[in-house]
């Protein structure tokens, strides 16, 4: 899958960084030789294929220059604090770094490592790597520079930032790793949007993203991830979110693109009174696949989650859901919720879900669902007889199994590009 | 009062309770009783020479031989969500049968009366003039049949009820039409062992156009020691006739495990309906675990026919592991598959149960309910699986699971599965865990029941969406059995 | 006046000839004839089952009810057009209205977006203007105050979680709202209180024209003490079994329907 890969050991050693960050990136190419891409024999891929992204040889150098910087403009807002990374390669010239707010620091995440960032290392190593992250191996051995945000504490951010992933590479298909971290000090706020994007539908690359996100006592954070790549392009990204004490994480995803989207958030709940909502909304038409795997640790009590994953399918487009709950025994007072909602338009159309409730504790209180169906056919027809039309109707409909899940989103900088996104997506459809 | 003593009062019964060590399985006596055993272990000459024990046809016997050795070729399924102890497939006896029933006894005068005896303690009186009226009953002991009653009232309709062994003999075209079409013998690593052994179970034929105006059922009995029983029932429905098949399952108190791994395979033909209930109570161990029953189970059912019904429900409250997911076959067009269940664990058992509904034929339904609840120790999993295939247009499924958890050392786990390949089916699925609510509690103590009656209460209103699908005198029976297993673990 | 001198003075613009009408394998409507001149309220008044609500549903045009016979004339343009040849969606925008026994409830799409959609797809097929957000948000709460409606229940979602008085309410707005040519209500008085049922008549009122015409379902005469039908029309089995004037309503009330055969 990546071209050369026995081989580039030696490039990943980087003298200028330290020397647990190269070990890092070795451990994370040995572990991704060794389990290799899954197949569909893991329980966690059984309804995601990846024999197409295996039999593709993709590049993981870029030398390809970006001549039409202008097309970046449809993505960034001036509101926004926008930071533009090209094909994994952070680009100072069209980020706002001269504006940051006081408290926020921005920088690569190769930078950070390099200045010894605190606790940097502890936050890079935090997870142990396990057989089923193979992906996650992947992106710790070859990932590009990345994004790095602390806010620090007690500081309120106003202005939205807007990381822009970008990935258009030349003629050769090419295997992007965007890697992010973020840390949210105590009792500090944001609102962070990540969004991949290409220019067009008409190169074939791999994007494997990886986010941690560390949350602190008491901090919040606003966090929307939304990916519309190239038709041609796979995508693969893992989320990663610790929580503390009281900390409050409002997380959303966005899934509009890709021939094949696999999109992983986690959380773990490690701080009484701390709070996940991880909602998101995927909008797949023609024989788009998309997957999404939540996983929710609860692991002390009086923690509460929320999740609403909702999709609407057009034509043979193919959805997969399968969100896992984990209640450890000390969890007591846990009230989680989760539900997957999906609106069937296509006469092709596939969805598979699979909730998982696994509960240890007595005291708490954890529901969850899942429905498959269809625009109803008794508001279709009221909707008629008022004189709007089959195809107008529909739209109407699906729009309004959207807008409250739209509603949930609290920041309002957040709910506005969600929302015009969201707007485009049912104008492609 | 506040919350804070509600809770306190809890604790204080909770106390108490525990000292009690819940009221003891009354189904735990052994049997004396002369056997004719094969010894330990299993090999080709083994599964010959049940085959050769009963009499059967070489097709029978050919059969078992595939089972047998496509069996060998299958590993022990370890993905459901428990652990237990290997079993050492040859340390088990594979035939018990008790030697006065060799030569099959006519009337129930010539059965056994230790036989006879250890049924009435069970609760399933016999003879003549003891016998339930309006249930018919299939008794298995260990490896075989000992008596059948009102089969001559039931000859009378053209239902066929008797036990299978009796069948392969009888009405060997239609077992061998049938067998095995359901669950093909390489189903499943223990479907494979249970087509192998088999030993005895109950063969139901309902024809054409038929009623059946008495439940028909069988009780399982397992007794002798290092053993394990391997149940095979076979039940058609012939187009627009009616069957309600009732099965209830004891075994003794014993310290090592036994297995008992059946197959269970049901054929609705056209506007057939098929009700089968069951209630297990098998050994389940003791409160640390040791002994009792192992229960791998495969049961399925095909609705062939068009707007033909099969209708699942269980109230699982025994065996130390139950692996257990009746469904159906949703083949025929409008045909209709339900599942009911409740199951109960306690102590350190563990369940992993529940249900797959593959839908085949258009305006095709299925309705699951499942009841979970976990006390003590014990570890409890719902699994299903909705599966709807491209052809089933307008297919429904509506599944709610609930879980109820009983003390805090306990789990519950919620795996359903759902894959829709038609876009005009519509799927829900609702699930929810919560343990018995101190509010509840505390409201109905106050108005004069005592804890263990206010949860009994609350319990048997959790799960009355699944008792009201037995037949009454089930029922009864089922609610007196949760009520005895959570006695000593609520608070 | 009589009826045939009024039926020579002007033509008729709603017309039902012979219809008749399945549900599945059922049939309910046994050839009806109505006939409806602009400016003329008429009622239809029936028994639970008479297939009231099955007159309504088949002029709107709801695809679970089928005619097998007859048809429903409607002028268009001063063409006799049968209507049962248009969707549901051609009707409504040629002026047809109804207003639902059973308003359905449409979680997530709030009642201005709605109501603005369908009016201006009814200007658009009628060659008008449509109106941007601000005008048609001054033109809802002038209508709004016909029924005397809360401001806040427009940015709600349709139907969703109003009572039953509001959803009745709601009903009417649309219907001056989107200002047909032809109305039909359907039981649009059950299950309202007194003040409620004012307030819905005293809205249907105003919105009486001489060149529209409304066609009142309903099972109880209380509403028509408010809104005085022009012709009072008896359904019963499938069939119209008498047609009078409003006096008719009042012997129904005294005798109930088995006099009528």
């Amino acid at each position: 899958m990546i071209r050369n890969i026995e081989h580039i050991t030696k490039s990943l050693i980087d003298e200028r960084m330290p020397q647990w960050f190269n070990t890092l990136r070795i451990q994370g190419l040995s572990r991704f030789i060794e389990t290799g891409i899954p197949a569909v024999s893991d329980p966690n891929w059984k309804y995601t294929d990846l024999e197409a992204l295996k039999k593709l040889a993709f590049d993981v150098s870029e030398n390809g220059e970006l001549n039409e910087w202008e097309l970046l403009n449809q993505f960034r807002n001036h509101k926004d604090i926008n930071i533009v990374l090209l094909n994994g390669a952070f680009s100072v010239k069209h980020s706002d770094l001269d504006n940051l707010e006081k408290g926020v620091l921005v920088s690569t995440l190769h930078e950070a490592v390099k200045n010894n960032a605190p606790h940097i290392q502890e936050r890079l190593t935090k997870y142990p790597m396990t057989d089923t992250a193979a992906f996650i191996a992947l992106n710790q051995a070859l990932n590009g520079p990345g994004v790095y945000i602390l806010v620090d504490e007690k500081v309120v951010s106003n202005r939205l930032i807007h990381i822009i992933h970008v990935t258009h590479p030349g003629r050769q298909n090419f295997a992007s790793m965007p890697r992010t971290l973020i840390v949210m000090e105590p009792f500090s706020e944001a609102a962070i949007f990540e969004s991949h994007v290409a220019f067009g539908d008409s190169r074939t690359y791999f994007s494997n993203a990886l986010t941690d996100i560390f949350m602190n006592e008491n901090a919040t954070l606003h966090y929307c991830k939304s990916q519309k790549e190239s038709l041609k392009a796979f995508h693969i990204g893992h989320t990663r979110v610790w929580q503390e004490r009281d900390s409050s994480f409002d997380g959303f995803s966005f899934m509009a693109g890709g021939r094949l989207t696999r999109n992983n958030v986690d959380a773990v709940l490690n701080g009484e009174g701390a709070n996940a909502r991880l909602n998101a909304f995927y909008s797949v038409n023609n024989s788009q696949h998309v997957d999404n795997h939540t996983s929710i640790e609860h692991r002390v009590p009086n923690c509460a989650s929320n999740q609403l994953y909702k999709g609407i399918l057009n034509d043979s487009a193919r959805a997969v859901f399968n969100g896992r709950i984990l209640v450890r025994p000390e969890a007591q007072k846990t009230n989680s919720y989760q539900l997957n909602k999906n609106l069937l338009l296509g006469s092709g159309c596939r969805v598979d879900t699979k909730p998982q409730l696994e509960i240890f504790a007595d005291d708490v209180k954890c529901t969850h669902g899942a429905t498959i169906g269809q625009l109803d056919e008794d508001e279709m027809f009221y909707l008629q007889t008022r004189g709007i039309g089959k195809n107008a109707a529909s739209r109407m409909l699906a729009e309004g199994f959207l807008s409250d899940l739209l509603n949930t989103v609290k920041n309002a900088a957040v709910r506005e590009k969600l929302n015009s996104l969201t707007r485009r997506s049912f104008e492609a459809s | 009062m506040s919350r804070n003593k509600i809770e306190k009062l809890q604790n204080e019964q909770t106390t108490e309770n525990n000292t009690l060590s819940g009221r003891d399985y009354k189904y735990g006596f052994v049997t004396e009783i002369e056997t004719d055993r094969i010894p330990e272990g299993l090999n080709e000459d083994v599964v010959s020479l049940i085959s050769e024990k009963k009499n059967e046809p070489s097709w029978m016997r050919d059969w078992r031989l595939k089972a047998y050795r496509h069996w060998q070729t299958m590993k022990e399924p370890h993905w459901p969500n428990f652990q237990y102890s290997p079993i050492d497939y040859n340390a088990i006896s594979y035939y018990n049968a008790p030697k006065k029933t060799t030569g099959k006894p006519k009337t129930m005068d010539e059965v056994d009366p230790e036989l006879i005896k250890t049924f009435d303690r069970l609760g399933i009186p016999l003879t003549e003039k003891k016998r339930l009226a309006g249930v018919a009953v299939d008794a298995v002991f260990d490896s075989v049949s000992v008596g059948t009653t009102h089969q001559s009232e039931l000859a009378k309709l053209g239902i066929i009820f008797c036990p299978i062994s009796e069948a392969i003999q009888k009405h060997p075209k239609l077992v061998q039409k049938y067998l095995g079409s359901v669950v093909p013998y390489g189903d499943n690593f223990f479907a494979a062992l249970n087509s192998a052994v088999f030993s005895d179970g109950s063969f139901c034929y309902i024809p054409k156009g038929v009623h059946s105006p008495l439940e028909l059922s069988t009780y399982f009995r397992i007794n002798a020691a290092a053993s394990g029983q391997f149940e095979r029932t076979l039940i058609i429905a012939e187009d627009d006739s009616y069957v309600s098949y009732l099965e209830g399952c004891t075994a003794p108190t014993r310290d090592e495990n036994q297995l008992h791994a059946a197959v269970v395979e049901l054929i609705a033909m056209n506007d057939a309906e098929i009700k089968y209930s069951t209630v297990q109570n098998w050994y389940s161990g003791d409160r640390e675990g040791k002994g009792g029953i192992y229960n791998f189970v495969t049961k399925r059912g095909k609705c062939e026919g068009v707007n033909s019904k099969i209708s699942w429900t269980q109230v699982e409250a025994g065996a130390a592991i139950t692996w257990k997911y009746p469904g159906c076959i949703l083949k025929g067009d409008n045909s209709v598959g339900e599942f009911y269940s409740v199951a109960l664990t306690n102590h350190r058992m563990a369940a992993d149960t529940g249900t797959r509904m593959i839908h085949i034929g258009k305006n095709t339904r299925s309705t699951i309910i499942s009841k979970g609840i976990s006390s003590d120790e014990s570890n409890n999993n719902y699994r299903g699986m909705v599966k709807i295939m491209p052809s089933a247009f307008r297919a429904r499924n509506y599944s709610q699971c609930d879980s109820m958890l009983v003390g805090n050392k306990c789990s519950a786990n919620t795996f359903p599965t759902i894959e829709v390949n038609n876009n005009s089916a519509t799927v829900e699925h609702e699930a929810s865990t919560s343990r018995i609510n101190a509010d509840q509690i505390f409201y109905l103590v106050s108005r004069g029941l005592d804890t263990e009656g206010a949860v009994s209460l609350i319990i048997n209103g959790f799960c009355k969406d699944v008792f009201k699908e037995l037949p009454m005198e089930f029922a009864v029976e089922a609610v007196k059995l949760l009520e005895m297993k959570l006695e000593g673990s609520v608070g | 006046m009589s009826k045939e001198e009024i039926t020579k003075m002007k033509d008729a613009m709603f017309e039902i000839k012979d219809l008749c009408v399945n549900v599945g394998k059922t049939t309910i409507l046994k050839g009806i004839n109505l006939t409806i001149h602009p400016g003329e309220v008429h009622a239809v008044m029936g028994p639970n089952g008479s297939g009231k609500s099955t007159l309504a549903k088949v002029i709107a045009g709801h695809p679970d009810y089928q005619a097998t016979k007859g048809e429903i004339l409607y002028e268009i343009n001063r063409k006799k057009i049968d209507i049962l040849d248009l969707a549901p969606e051609e009707r409504a925008r040629e002026g047809i209205f109804m207003a639902y026994q059973y308003p359905v409830e449409i979680p997530g799409v709030s009642t201005s977006v709605f109501l603005r959609a369908a009016f201006n797809e009814i200007c658009k097929h009628q060659g008008a203007e449509e109106m941007d957000p601000l005008d048609f948000d001054a033109y809802l709460r002038e209508k709004m105050k016909i029924l005397n409606m809360d401001d806040k229940f427009i940015n709600r979602p349709v139907n969703v979680d109003f009572s039953g008085g509001e959803k009745k309410r709601n009903e009417i707005l649309q219907m001056a709202v989107l200002n047909p040519r032809f109305s039909v209500l359907d039981e649009t008085d059950s299950g309202l209180d007194i003040d409620s049922m004012r307030i819905v008549a005293d809205g249907i009122n105003k919105l009486r024209r001489k060149d529209n015409a409304i066609l009142l379902i309903t099972h109880y005469q209380r509403l028509l003490n408010y809104v005085v039908p022009d012709f009072v029309h008896i359904l019963r089995h499938g069939q119209i079994v008498r047609s009078e004037g409003k006096e008719l309503a009042m012997k129904v009330e005294e005798k109930g329907y088995d006099w009528l055969s």
